[in-house]
């Protein structure tokens, strides 16, 4: 053979020694916390709860009772009061009625120029109106009224 | 302002009756024994001013109701004035102005005590005086003024026994709602709290 004498020598990009270590190839989860933990927690509190919850709305309307039922215990002594209270003021009214409407012609006392407010004869309101009440007095009184309703003593 | 002079209005003299001088906490304070003391009274009162409508024929039990009411308050100043006094402070300075119970449960107890043992005033069970009460009285039934139809008044029918007091509440456990089956089913709520 002619001009083989001499080889080149190279080096041949081959495997290593013993051959490539394995590609891993299996899926890698993320880290992450237990779910069960949190669940059951969350159940046992909602059982939990609910009868905790209904106990202390049980509690919560007997004491809404027991408020409602002391208002309507006291209720008969602030209405006798209120009663008397009320018809003194209307007497009171009536009568400076008369006083000031002496000299005008034709006035019946109580009356709006002969016409009458309560047509019935046996009709008489156990509720005063505004105007039966307050109709004689100064602007004050009921600004003052209001004021004493809210203010508890 | 509306009455005519023909209208009949009771005069002063007929009005005059002394006033319950006791602020509203005390009145708060006092309110369920008093109910209990001046029973009769107050469902009088409140029979005649329902039926007849008119607050000029109820002038005499309301006098009677103010009188009863004075009397019970002069009772308790007497008896059990330190207890008494000591609750209704301290619905006074009650969270928010509110005048609740539940913060003075403690007064409230020790005031309980004391009318119990040295007026001999128990108060009635939780659920009594929300409940429907009737009475029959002895003034006449009055005419129907309104055309309501019937004035009628409802006696009650059997001869109902005083109600159980606080006191006695634990020796009726079979009373309680729910309890009926030993607790069978705890998860249904019973929303009735009395029977």
């Amino acid at each position: 053979m002619t001009g083989f004498s001499k080889v080149a020598v190279y080096r041949q990009d081959m495997p290593p020694r013993g051959g490539y270590s394995p590609i891993p190839w299996a899926r890698v989860p993320s880290r992450r916390i237990p779910l069960w933990p949190f669940v059951s927690l969350w159940f046992a509190s909602n059982i939990f709860g609910y009868f905790y919850h209904m106990s202390e709305k049980r509690e919560y309307w007997r004491n809404e009772m027991e408020m409602d039922e002391s208002r309507s215990c006291i209720e008969p002594v602030l209405l006798a009061e209120q009663d008397r209270i009320v018809l003194r003021q209307y007497r009171a009214n009536r009568d400076e009625e008369t006083k000031l409407m002496k000299d005008v012609p034709d006035w019946e006392v109580g009356t709006w120029f002969g016409e009458k407010v309560f047509k019935s004869r046996t009709y008489f309101p156990d509720r005063p109106h505004v105007l039966d009440y307050y109709g004689l007095a100064r602007p004050s009184t009921q600004r003052l009224d209001i004021n004493a309703s809210q203010w508890q003593i | 302002m509306s009455f005519t002079h023909d209208l009949k209005l009771p005069t002063y003299e007929e009005l005059e009756c002394p006033v319950v001088n006791v602020s509203s906490a005390a009145l708060r304070a006092g309110s369920f024994h008093l109910a209990k003391y001046c029973d009769l009274q107050f469902k009088e009162f409140m029979l005649c001013r329902q039926e007849e409508q008119d607050p000029r024929k109820c002038l005499n039990e309301s006098k009677d109701v103010t009188l009863c009411s004075i009397d019970f308050f002069r009772r308790v100043r007497d008896t059990c004035n330190d207890t008494f006094t000591t609750f209704w402070t301290c619905l006074d300075n009650a969270r928010e102005g509110e005048m609740s119970f539940n913060y003075c449960k403690q007064e409230q107890r020790a005031f309980e005590q004391c009318a119990k043992d040295k007026m001999n005033l128990e108060r009635p069970e939780a659920g009594y005086f929300s409940m429907v009460r009737m009475h029959d009285s002895k003034r006449p039934i009055p005419s129907d003024p309104f055309r309501i139809g019937s004035v009628d008044r409802h006696p009650p029918k059997l001869d109902i026994p005083n109600p159980p007091s606080i006191s006695q509440a634990n020796e009726y456990p079979e009373a309680k709602l729910g309890m009926k089956f030993g607790q069978r089913k705890p998860w249904m709520f019973e929303s009735k709290l009395w029977d």
